[in-house]
């Protein structure tokens, strides 16, 4: 209280009264006043930073979902937040747990649904904390109709998350690299043909030209057999005549040897849902040309038959 | 007045007049980063509601064609709340022009406004055509348009691109057969190879006695028919 010292005589009793005067009672009040004002606020700013705290804190988690969704789950969002920090995607620790030192409520759920027709797995999930009370006033979802009601209810704070903007990117690249897939199939084909046509109208054609089993070179199939077929009496050039085996459909492997042989990285044999390849090479079952090759990627169904 | 409460008091003026400072610039900080918020709440549901319209789909399980565009079906597939700061329900405003658009689609706008702010609200509310409502979102950040007559003409032309691959096997059987494929074989064959229009319904067929003329077709939901004819001496594709 040196400041108050600034205005008291060094000497004499009536003076230092004074000191305790009418100003120094005003100061006195103004500053308990400021004080107690302060006080508040600074109190109030504590708490509201933890709800800011909290609601930063849901959003990062909410994007290290997406993370983990995008690289380490691929078709599937982690069944407890624990998961996040097992997968290198979190390293704060100060995440494990909400600004009042209690764990985060975390739900979620997937869904099928066809965009455009396009079969695609949607992820859905809700991150909040308890807030200051403790208590999950806000509950999970069940549905689709829930997940679009939810929002934290009390003094719970969160966020919901979706992974709509992946499938959006991944729908895109899915499009992509199945239309390459099926123009490098069709180059494919018309390179065989091609090699036969010239290997054939040379003058000592070779015999399987004329006759392999009953049919010569221009009633063959030309695309890449793949075990999905097993119409009778078709003749694989590549199977008859350059003595390659079939392509298992839906095998990681196989499929992945079909991408190298048709010059595309192996990656493509599945989808990125992670959903493997299947082809079939005679889609339409026929016996004699043309013959026609299909694509599609399945999760374990065979889904090379449409027909529902 | 004493030196003493002269000082307090000018001290006291100082650390007002700062506080006011320092209060306003970070109201200004505040507001901008509400709208900047606002700005991508509203940008994500219209997004999500466009994602919404191309999940609808026929096949069993799959949500109807909807021509109405309520926020519930923008907040299924967003992570935006729906709600503004001030609790308000983000307000979803449609537009539709009279005359239909590309592929007799409806011409509709769909606004999201996700402020509190009554005269940008009042003032998308008040757009009577998608023209001032386009003019609404431009002047206000917190608003987002959502072109959902473009994405209803996308849809048609997916479905085409699909009739178009559907055509070319049919095209391939012809020469394979020296004519179509009857009706029944037209049920196999389309099973086999899975195309559907955007909506996961098979097309259409219909062909001539002697199978030298054929027809693939599909309609949109809201009655537009988009047909291919199939003919050796004559493709055609028209709208009705």
């Amino acid at each position: 209280m040196n400041w108050l010292n600034t205005f008291t005589p060094p000497t004499g009793n009536a003076q230092r009264g004074a000191m305790f005067g009418m100003d120094a009672r005003v100061a006195l009040i103004i500053m308990a006043i400021l004080a107690g004002v302060g006080g508040y606020q600074w109190m109030s700013r504590l708490e509201g930073g933890k709800v800011g705290d909290a609601e930063k804190n849901a959003v990062k988690i909410t994007e290290a979902l997406g993370k983990y969704y995008e690289t380490v789950g691929v078709n599937r969002l982690p069944d407890s937040l624990d998961e996040l920090f097992r997968a290198n995607i979190v390293t704060d620790p100060a995440l494990r747990r909400d600004p009042w030192g209690n764990t985060w409520e975390y739900y979620h759920n997937a869904q099928m649904m066809r965009v455009e027709d396009t079969p695609v797995s949607v992820q859905f999930a809700v991150v909040f904390s308890r807030g200051k009370n403790a208590i999950d006033d806000t509950g999970g979802f069940g549905g689709l109709e829930d997940f679009a009601a939810w929002e934290p209810k009390k003094d719970d704070l969160g966020i919901k998350y979706t992974s709509r903007k992946t499938e959006e990117v991944r729908l895109k690249a899915y499009r992509e690299s199945a239309k390459l897939i099926l123009d490098k199939l069709e180059a494919a084909e018309a390179a065989a043909f091609l090699e036969a046509q010239s290997t054939c109208s040379e003058k000592e054609a070779p015999e399987w030209c004329t006759d392999m089993e009953g049919k010569n070179w221009t009633l063959f199939n030309y695309y890449p057999r793949s075990d999905a077929d097993d119409t009778s009496g078709v003749i694989y050039y590549n199977e008859k005549v350059l003595n390659k085996k079939p392509y298992a459909s839906g095998n990681p492997d196989d499929m992945q040897q079909l991408m190298m042989d048709l010059g595309l990285p192996a990656a493509y044999a599945q989808d990125p849902w992670g959903r493997v390849l299947m082809v079939n090479s005679n889609i339409t079952a026929r016996t004699d040309p043309p013959f026609s090759a299909s694509l599609c990627f399945s999760a374990g169904e065979n889904c090379l038959s449409r027909r529902e | 007045m004493s030196p003493f409460m002269s000082g307090l008091l000018i001290g006291m003026s100082i650390f007002s007049a700062l506080s006011m400072q320092w209060a306003k610039a970070e109201l200004v900080a505040t507001r901008e980063r509400q709208a900047q918020e606002a700005r991508a709440a509203a940008e994500d549901l219209a997004g999500a509601m466009e994602f919404a319209v191309l999940t609808e789909n026929d096949r069993p399980g799959g949500p109807d064609y909807d021509d109405t565009f309520a926020l519930k079906r923008a907040r299924q597939f967003s992570s935006a709340t729906g709600t503004t700061l001030g609790g308000n329900e983000v307000l979803v405003t449609t537009r539709t022009e009279e005359e239909a658009g590309m592929f007799g689609a409806p011409r509709t706008q769909v606004a999201l406004t996700a402020t509190d702010d009554i005269l940008t609200r009042a003032e998308v509310n008040r757009t009577g055509n998608t023209e001032d409502l386009n003019r609404a979102a431009t002047r206000n950040a917190p608003v987002a348009l959502f072109d959902a007559g473009g994405v209803r003409a996308r849809q048609v032309v997916t479905s085409n691109q699909r009739m178009e691959a559907m055509a070319e096997q049919l095209y391939a059987y012809y020469a394979a057969k020296m004519r179509f494929p009857s009706a029944n074989e037209f049920t196999s064959l389309s099973g086999s190879l899975g195309f559907r229009d955007a909506w996961g319904r098979e097309f259409a067929y219909t062909v001539d006695a002697d199978g030298q003329q054929g027809e693939l077709e599909f309609s949109a939901p809201w009655g537009v028919t988009q047909k291919l004819g199939l003919s050796l001496q004559d493709t055609t594709k028209s709208g009705e």
